[in-house]
């Protein structure tokens, strides 16, 4: 069926919408998606397919949902790639740094970041799923087991492990202090 | 942001854990968005979608005429079992390990020169690393031997597992002083060769590949947990140029 002026100027908006809020969108989401994978390719890989299936799904979506929809999305989205991929990167002890990086105590950074990848990395893609929704996107317990599909109980549990696992390692246990977060 | 469920007092290890995960993602410097791709995907997604709810409209529309069908054939005919039971398959639960085709082979590509695995997967090297597309990816995908995050100066190789349909792609960059002439992969169902592409000019690395076919006896179910085991790199005198275990 030919498409009338009114389908696409809708269309045309439509993706007007979509591209504001992916690219606002885009950092936070490759953000959280590191967290999710522990790794930067995967992480980019993983916003791409997420955001293209909402992109499929664009018109459908409530705008004031889209947060909601969108991390929901890309949870479910690395359940599913850690449950078919699994990717082995032999990466350097410490990752490279930057060429622009010289502020002072950046090794420490790197290091710690390093450390946090290698603490998740322990974690069951759920219990790190709720992780990085509690403590990196701030939500809430109830607002967590909404997105996850998941009691607040499994929610409580799931971070609860969480908690003792991370605690086990060194960067938690109070020997490496956690130094300010950026802006 | 408002976040109405947030507890009132988090605790200090709480915060400690915020403040980690702060750090840690801020030191993350995301890419530009690639909007372009993203949307093509996501097209290519909504036509893909469109055309599913018709065939499964014209099979809600089909299948009261296939009943029709089936009561005036059967009318005529004396009772049949409404069931049988089907033998196994002889090769259900053991290991048929499927190697990817041409296997074992070595093959000197041009920089940029796709060469198709199966459909819709495809492999290219550039100066800069492993490129590929697979079918359910939504562009291509791409791992960098320059970037510092392979240690090129020992020999090493990584790995890429993708489940494809009943089978894995495997996949990944192999580096090491020497001329490959042998990939061997090690897989939960078995040992399959692989294949080499490398480009002119001996530049120290190179990409292997292989398909693997697992029975679901062979198919892991841990969540972290994959089929390959061991890839080794082989030259032509049968000497390792690289070797790395990929057991959990």
């Amino acid at each position: 069926m030919p498409l009338t002026p009114t389908d696409a100027s809708q269309d045309s908006a439509d993706d007007g919408d979509f591209a504001a809020y992916a690219t606002a969108a885009w950092p936070r989401l490759v953000r959280t998606a590191h967290m999710l994978t522990g790794d930067f390719h995967e992480a980019e890989d993983l916003v791409q397919t997420t955001l293209a299936k909402v992109y499929a799904r664009w018109r459908r979506i409530p705008r004031d949902d889209v947060d909601f929809y969108v991390r929901r999305s890309l949870v479910n989205n690395n359940i599913s790639r850690v449950r078919k991929r699994r990717v082995v990167q032999l990466l350097m002890p410490f990752l490279p740094e930057r060429v622009d990086e010289s502020e002072p105590g950046h090794a420490e950074t790197v290091a710690q970041r390093a450390a946090l990848d290698e603490a998740l990395a322990h974690l069951s893609a759920r219990q790190r799923a709720v992780m990085v929704l509690r403590y990196w996107e701030d939500l809430g317990e109830a607002e967590t087991a909404q997105l996850l599909g998941c009691s607040v109980g499994t929610v409580k549990t799931h971070a609860r492990r969480g908690l003792e696992a991370l605690r086990a390692h060194p960067l938690f246990d109070g020997r490496h202090p956690v130094s300010g977060a950026r802006p | 942001m408002n976040h109405p469920f947030r507890s009132p007092r988090p605790p200090a290890e709480a915060e400690r854990l915020r403040e980690a995960f702060a750090e840690a993602a801020y030191d993350v410097t995301p890419s530009v968005v690639p909007l372009a791709a993203i949307e093509r995907e996501g097209r290519r997604r909504r036509r893909r979608r469109g055309a599913a709810v018709l065939m499964a409209a014209c099979g809600v529309l089909l299948v009261p005429l296939a009943v029709v069908v089936f009561r005036t054939g059967a009318a005529g005919e004396p009772s049949a079992p409404s069931s049988s039971v089907r033998p196994p398959s002889p090769t259900a639960g053991t290991a048929s390990p499927s190697p990817s085709a041409p296997a074992g082979k070595v093959r000197v590509v041009a920089p940029g020169e796709r060469v198709t695995v199966s459909p819709g997967t495809r492999i290219w090297l550039t100066e800069d690393g492993k490129h590929w597309t697979e079918p359910d990816a939504p562009g291509p995908q791409f791992r960098s031997v320059s970037d510092g995050n392979l240690d090129m100066s020992t020999p090493g190789i990584t790995l890429q597992e993708s489940g494809q349909g009943d089978g894995y792609f495997l996949s990944g960059i192999f580096h090491g002083p020497g001329e490959p002439a042998r990939v061997t992969v090690t897989t939960s169902a078995g040992d399959v060769d692989g294949t080499a592409l490398v480009l002119a000019g001996k530049p120290g690395w190179g990409v292997w590949y292989a398909q693997v076919r697992v029975p679901k006896s062979a198919t892991p179910d841990g969540s972290m947990t994959g089929v390959t085991e061991r890839v080794t790199v082989h030259d032509s005198a049968g000497r390792v140029i690289a070797t790395q275990d990929f057991t959990p």
